[in-house]
């Protein structure tokens, strides 16, 4: 469990006013919020990657700051936005990479370390692209071998930063999907998006960021109604249903 | 690798062949079995000296030089997740160049002109990397290249201003002939002095080596993997400069090979640190023994081997360029 106690998220200073959230294990949250809102801030806030300018965030009652690298690396995966690799490494060997965390610092990946890279590869059916180059794969592949990676790495919470923000419909719709298992496995899972949508179909809780702070936190329904979506985004939305489930669309012009 | 040791092998016994003296190939044989305790019967006087006084310091220096230039300019290239970066533009040869110049000015033993030339590229590459990221919001990789040209270009600048001050008969020449870049005048001493310091700061790169793929991904993503980027890049940086400064120390400023030589390893082995870093030191000792050969033979008077190093580097970096791609080789 993640708890941030009268938080505050930034840089050089605060974006926005204390907050407090509370992120339960074996759940999906989402964080949605505007362009520059404070989303990926708060982001990497709560997986120790900035420091908060004030309050404190504890992980299964242990205060985040003082955890080492190592130790953080046993509690969170990341897969980023986007992986810009000067050099080409195979998929096989990004993969390895997320098995830093478990193995010696002087030490090198063994043969375990290899099989669990491709027991996890094969899980998320990207088994054939192992001695692909990462850098000539499809934005697509290369988001699912970044989440391979952060499967490899053991973690107990992966937290994936916008991962459908340069995809297109068919990759998206792979990615999403993928995620869903993740959670029905029982892992955390933090999800960042820029679209609603995302939110209505994953998230077990909403958290929203407006001006560098969290201004509504809870479950979807309650959060992602047509009002506070067209407040936040200051673009007319609506909710529809479909077979069941929601999903929101941009408000067509009369 | 076990071909690039061959021909590494190879290599040596040309080296070692070549030059003035005339030594049969069959003597050279015998005098390496002699020397590894296969053969009883020992080699002439004058063919053992020439081969232990003259000809082995030079072929293990150039073997040393090029295996650490090579080294280093991995793991720079790996650190700085930029394949255009090398000891030469980051102006760590220039600096390390400065600080061996000094040494040598101030009449000093090979030993503290190492230590001089250490201190002078570490100071470097601290300035140039305090440079381009104290400045935001650019190009991260042009600042560092260009950050590496202001400094090494005022290392130049001091190395000028050092050589105005040597004595023209007996240091200038040392100085000048040394910034060139060459092998003629390696003793068996200096090789005691580089040895250690090589094997020395080779040994974090042997042990992080994997930690160095990690590293290559960017800060961020290192952290988040369980490595500490900070405190991992320190020892690579410290590593990394050692090296260079006693390849400099040793032969002078030798460009290229730093620049050069990773990418054709990463083109025969790919970009894994584990693989990459055993390879580029044997590709590197075969060019620069090779290139080393090359530079006393050619020739009446010795070229000086930075020329040659330049001459081979430059076309080969360009069909490099021409070669860009996505990703970098």
């Amino acid at each position: 469990m993640i708890e941030a106690k009268q938080i505050t998220i930034g840089y050089q200073a605060p974006l926005g006013l204390p907050f407090n959230l509370t992120l339960q294990s074996g759940h999906c949250h989402v964080i949605i919020g505007p362009n520059g809102s404070g989303k990926t801030t708060l982001f990497k806030t709560l997986i120790g990657l900035i420091k908060p300018q004030s309050g404190v965030i504890t992980v299964n009652g242990s205060a985040l700051n003082h955890l080492s690298t190592h130790a953080r690396a046993h509690l969170f995966a990341y897969v980023p936005q986007s992986q810009q690799q000067p050099f080409p490494y195979t998929a096989e060997e990004m993969v390895l990479m997320g098995r830093t965390g478990r193995i010696k610092p002087f030490s090198v990946p063994g043969q375990l370390d290899l099989k669990i890279v491709k027991e996890v590869m094969e899980h998320l059916e990207i088994g054939a692209l192992a001695q692909s180059q990462f850098t000539e794969l499809s934005g697509g592949q290369r988001q699912m071998t970044l989440i391979a990676r952060a499967l490899a790495q053991e973690a107990q919470i992966i937290v994936l930063d916008e991962p459908t923000s340069s995809l297109d419909f068919g990759n998206e719709v792979r990615v999403l999907h993928t995620i869903e298992r993740l959670t029905e496995q029982g892992l955390t899972v933090i999800v960042s998006t820029h679209n609603p949508a995302h939110a209505l179909q994953l998230a077990d809780t909403v958290t929203v960021v407006k001006n560098g702070s969290v201004s509504g936190f809870g479950l979807p329904r309650d959060i992602l109604t047509a009002p506070a979506l067209t407040d936040l985004y200051e673009t007319p939305v609506r909710i529809i249903d479909i077979d069941g489930l929601a999903t929101c669309i941009a408000e067509p012009k009369a | 690798m076990v071909g690039l040791l061959v021909v590494l092998v190879a290599n040596v016994m040309l080296a070692a062949n070549t030059g003035q003296y005339p030594i049969q190939i069959s003597e050279t044989i015998a005098y390496f079995t002699w020397i590894l305790g296969l053969n009883e019967s020992a080699p002439e006087q004058t063919i053992s000296l020439v081969l232990t006084e003259i000809r082995l310091p030079r072929v293990i220096a150039s073997i040393l030089v090029g295996g650490a230039l090579a080294a280093a300019g991995c793991v720079y290239q790996g650190m700085f997740r930029n394949p255009l970066v090398s000891p030469d533009i980051l102006g760590v040869s220039t600096g390390a160049g400065l600080g061996a110049a000094l040494g040598i000015l101030l009449s000093l033993s090979i030993v503290a002109i190492q230590l001089f030339a250490f201190i002078g590229g570490l100071i470097t590459v601290a300035i140039v990397y305090l440079v381009a990221t104290s400045i935001r919001h650019h190009d991260p990789t042009l600042l560092l290249v260009l950050s590496g040209i202001v400094i090494g270009s005022l290392a130049g600048a001091s190395l000028s201003l050092v050589k105005i001050l040597a004595d023209p008969y007996d240091q200038l020449p040392a100085i000048t002939f040394w910034l060139l870049g060459s092998f003629a005048s390696v003793h068996k001493q200096d090789l005691y002095a580089a040895l250690p310091l090589c094997l020395l700061s080779l040994i974090p790169l042997v042990l992080m080596r994997w930690r160095m793929n990690v590293l290559s991904l960017g800060d961020e993503e290192a952290k988040t993997l369980g490595v500490n980027p900070e405190q991992t890049r320190l020892i690579f940086v410290i590593a990394a400069t050692l090296l260079t400064a006693a390849a400099v120390a040793i032969a002078g400023v030798i460009g290229w090979v730093g620049l050069v030589i990773p990418h054709i390893a990463r083109l025969l082995i790919g970009p894994n640190f584990i693989r990459l870093l055993p390879i580029a030191m044997l590709v590197g000792a075969n060019f620069l023994l090779i290139v080393d050969t090359l530079a006393r033979s050619l020739t009446e008077t010795e070229t000086p081997i930075g020329i040659l190093t330049a001459f081979v580097g430059a076309p080969v970096f360009v069909w490099l360029l021409f070669q860009g791609r996505r990703s970098w080789t």
